[in-house]
């Protein structure tokens, strides 16, 4: 019996503008399908926990998120942080928040009072989110194809997850930001910058909408 | 520029392209879901005050047949209180007409009321409008007319029902639970529509909430799959390496 190398047949690529060029293993098929079936799995937990409360549910939120978080953990994914990071995230998050500000308007009908446990609640379930999408999927499809099938494979599968709980008319939407926060992957080098844009476009959509 | 700033402009461009085309109803980005605003009431019950409510006005596009392109029309409160969907070629404007004007307009509960339970909203004027006459859902199926959602003051259970008011009083329509306290039902007329609190618990009340124990049953064993693939892959890695 022979072992299976075919995830060993390296080859070049980029991880990012600051990595230079690299040697890698390529991921197995099965590792990029075992991802996207416990994505799979982790959704459809959600939505049959959440039922009809569906995005508000917490506890729905927080398994999925939890979920994710323990994925994304399991593979080695790690958050970096710089100022040309933060700055990166905190710039397309304020392009993220625009267009809907524009569109909907500015009502700032929230009570302050809620949003700090609110916001905890949120960078948890939107940074979970990011370190396995733009982190482990992410990798995982980058370094088995490329960037670009990268970012579009975590877009699908991010306008994908909004589907139980908001229907179908949110997918272009949910799509469109989900490339944004995948190029923004693609021009940071790393997950954080999204769960960063991520986090910040769901903050602003507090206080703005 | 690189090719990863290309990807960012291409993808900021496409964000824009949707917001333009393809608007989607609050909430938008992911998250948990923003809490909603107390409900506003045009008349409060037990003489309470809210902020006013908002009316819901939308310009629908017709094309040359006269039928409206699909649309939203949804009230400023957040989560607005009701929101008209309106199905591309659901409804008939008259000829020589260029647009439809849409709106949702709140009122006080007003004689006679339901005799069947309590209005727990504002009672909503559905209406539409051109500058060369009355507008008709021609829309036949479910998914061709028009659809309301609203939502009540507050997530308790049994929920309310929605009721149409009619000619001698309201009668009830056929309501499905969407979200904790939202509701949605068919509009097929213009007129006023309210949620409802029946005085006795109907046998059937919407789609129920809680656990969906079956759906659960499918995620899990995705999950397991899931582990179970990646730990087969986790060992032929182990053993090349």
């Amino acid at each position: 019996m022979t072992a299976d190398t075919s995830h060993l047949a390296g080859r070049a690529t980029t991880l990012g503008p600051d990595s230079g060029l690299f040697v890698v293993a390529r991921p197995a098929k099965s590792h990029v399908v075992g991802l996207l079936t416990a994505f799979s799995g982790a959704v459809v937990v959600r939505a049959a926990l959440a039922g009809p409360a569906g995005a508000r549910s917490i506890s729905a939120s927080l398994t999925f998120a939890g979920v994710l978080a323990v994925l994304a953990i399991g593979c080695r994914v790690r958050p970096q942080l710089s100022l040309r990071i933060a700055a990166i995230g905190v710039g397309v998050a304020a392009l993220l928040v625009l267009p809907a500000a524009l569109h909907l308007g500015v009502r700032a009908s929230l009570p302050v009072h809620s949003f700090p446990t609110w916001a905890v609640l949120t960078a948890f379930v939107a940074g979970a989110e990011e370190a396995f999408l733009r982190g482990a999927v992410f990798d995982a499809v980058q370094r088995r194809h490329s960037g670009d099938a990268a970012v579009v494979v975590a877009a699908i599968a991010f306008a994908a997850l909004h589907v139980p709980l908001y229907g179908w008319h949110v997918v272009p939407l949910d799509f469109a930001v989900g490339l944004v926060l995948g190029a923004t992957r693609l021009v940071a080098g790393t997950w954080t910058a999204p769960a960063i844009a991520h986090i910040g476009a769901d903050f602003g959509g507090w206080w703005l909408l | 520029m690189t090719r990863a700033t290309r990807w960012l402009l291409a993808a900021l461009a496409a964000l824009l392209v949707t917001w333009l085309v393809a608007p989607a109803a609050v909430p938008i980005y992911d998250g948990i879901s923003n809490p909603d605003e107390p409900y506003r009431y045009v008349q409060a019950p037990d003489g309470k005050t809210t902020k006013p409510p908002t009316a819901a006005k939308a310009t629908v596009a017709v094309n040359a047949q006269g039928l409206s392109g699909a649309a939203y029309s949804n009230s400023g409160e957040n989560g607005p209180q009701i929101v008209l969907y309106i199905p591309a070629g659901s409804l008939q404007a008259p000829s020589g007409a260029t647009s439809i004007q849409v709106s949702e307009t709140p009122l006080a509960p007003s004689a006679p009321l339901p005799t069947d339970g309590t209005i727990v909203t504002n009672v909503y004027r559905v209406a539409a409008t051109t500058s060369q006459g009355p507008v008709q859902v021609v829309g036949k199926t479910v998914n061709q007319i028009p659809t309301l959602q609203m939502r009540a003051p507050s997530a308790r259970q049994p929920g309310p029902v929605y009721e149409f008011r009619t000619a001698t009083g309201w009668q009830r329509v056929d309501t499905l639970r969407v979200g904790q306290d939202i509701y949605q039902a068919s509009a097929p007329k213009f007129g006023d529509y309210a949620l409802v609190q029946l005085n006795a618990t109907p046998k059937s009340a919407g789609s129920g909430g809680g656990v969906n124990v079956g759906l659960l049953a499918v995620g899990i064993g995705l999950l397991a799959l899931a582990g179970i693939i990646l730990a087969i892959r986790l060992t032929r890695s182990r053993r090349a390496t």
